[in-house]
C-alpha cells in the first residue's frame, strides 16, 4: 500500500508543468513539508496514520497547489528560453558569415545568399552586442527583464513572440540555403561549414519550437 | 483569520518570519502560527508557491542543506527582501494608524 504521502506528491508531480529540475526540487520540497506536518500532528498527539492524513488535508488540493506554482515555473522557463536564443542567435548569424565567406561567390548567388555572404560587420557586432545585452539582463536581473520576473504573463508573452520568430525564421533560413543550392554551380559551396550552420540552424529551430510550445503548455491557468 | 484577509500581506508575513534566520517552509507556517496565537494560519497551498515567487523576485534565497539525514530547502532573507520587508512594515504601520483612528469609537468624524 503507498502512503497518502505518495499519492499526493505523485498527483502534484501529474499537474505540474515547467523545467524538470525545478519541478523535481519543488516535489522533494513538498515531500519534505508534508512529513514535517506529520511530524506535528504526531507531536500533537495525533497516532500515526492520523497524523498522515492531516498533514495532507491540510496542504490542500494538490492540483491548485499545482495551479499555484504554474506562473512561477512558467516564467522561469520563459526566462531560460530567451537566455538560449540570445545566447544562440549570435553563434547561428556567425556560422553562417563564415559559410558563406569560404564558398565560392563567383557563380550565381540568390538574393538571400548575396545578404548572407556580404553582411557589413556592423550588423554581425550589433548582433553579438545585442545578445550579450540580452543575456547579461537575464542573468543579472536587471533593469530590462525586472517586469519579466514582476509579471510572468508577459515573460510567457515575450518568449512565446520570440519563440516562434525565432523558429520561423530559422527555417526560413534553411529554405534560402535550398534556393542558392539549386542555382549555384555545383561545388561551388563550402560542404563543411555550409552543412555546419544548415545543421545548427535545423536543430535550433526544432528545439526552439518544443520549447515555445512547452512554455505556453506551463502558463496555462488550467492545464 | 480568513486568507483572504491575508492577502495583500503574504509577502510581508513572510519575509517578516525569515527576519530573525533561515527557516524552510513547513518552520514558516509553524512561526506565523505560533507568533499570532492561532490567529495567522496560512494555507499550506499558498506559502510554498509564495516562497518561490519571492526566490524569483529575488527577495529570499532557497538552498538545499541536509539535517537529521534529510534534505531540506531553507529560505533566507536576501538584502532586497530585508530592504522590501523596512517598506512593507512601514506601509503598514501607516495604513493600521490610519484604519485604527477611523474605526476608533472617539473617531473624529465630522458628524453628518
Amino acid at each position: 500500500m503507498t502512503s497518502p504521502i505518495d499519492d499526493y506528491i505523485t498527483e502534484l508531480a501529474t499537474a505540474l508543468p515547467g523545467p524538470r529540475r525545478k519541478r523535481n526540487d519543488i516535489l522533494a520540497e513538498l515531500r519534505d513539508g508534508l512529513c514535517d506536518a506529520t511530524d506535528a500532528h504526531r507531536a500533537a498527539g495525533l497516532p500515526a496514520a492520523a497524523a498522515i492524513h492531516a498533514a495532507v488535508s491540510e496542504f490542500g488540493d494538490p492540483r491548485q497547489l499545482a495551479t499555484a506554482f504554474r506562473p512561477d515555473l512558467a516564467a522561469t522557463q520563459a526566462r531560460r528560453l530567451i537566455l538560449a536564443l540570445s545566447l544562440t542567435a549570435p553563434l547561428i548569424v556567425l556560422l553562417w558569415m563564415h559559410a558563406a565567406a569560404v564558398s565560392d561567390g563567383s557563380g550565381p548567388r540568390a538574393l538571400s545568399w548575396h545578404l548572407l555572404a556580404a553582411p557589413p560587420v556592423p550588423i554581425a557586432t550589433a548582433a553579438l552586442g545585442v545578445a550579450a545585452l540580452a543575456a547579461f539582463a537575464t542573468l543579472a536581473n536587471c533593469g530590462i527583464v525586472k517586469p519579466l520576473i514582476d509579471h510572468p504573463r508577459l515573460a510567457t508573452r515575450s518568449a512565446a513572440v520570440a519563440g516562434f520568430t525565432v523558429a520561423t525564421t530559422d527555417l526560413f533560413i534553411l529554405t534560402l540555403l535550398g534556393t542558392q543550392i539549386a542555382i549555384a554551380p555545383p561545388g561551388s559551396l563550402a560542404t563543411v561549414p555550409v552543412t555546419a550552420a544548415a545543421l545548427l540552424t535545423a536543430a535550433r529551430s526544432g528545439i526552439t519550437h518544443r520549447a515555445t510550445l512547452r512554455c505556453i503548455r506551463a502558463a496555462r491557468a488550467n492545464p | 483569520m480568513r486568507a483572504e484577509a491575508l492577502k495583500g500581506h503574504l509577502d510581508g508575513l513572510l519575509l517578516a518570519a525569515l527576519e530573525a534566520g533561515p527557516r524552510h517552509g513547513y518552520a514558516i507556517i509553524q512561526a506565523l502560527r505560533a507568533g499570532s496565537g492561532g490567529q495567522v494560519d496560512l494555507p499550506t497551498g499558498t506559502v510554498y508557491p509564495a516562497l518561490h515567487r519571492l526566490e524569483s523576485a529575488g527577495l529570499v534565497r532557497g538552498t538545499w542543506s541536509v539535517a537529521g539525514g534529510r534534505r531540506r530547502r531553507v529560505y533566507q532573507l536576501t538584502s532586497a527582501g530585508r530592504r522590501t520587508l523596512t517598506t512593507e512594515r512601514s506601509t503598514w504601520r501607516e495604513f493600521s494608524a490610519a484604519i485604527g483612528a477611523l474605526l476608533e469609537p472617539t473617531a473624529n468624524l465630522a458628524t453628518p
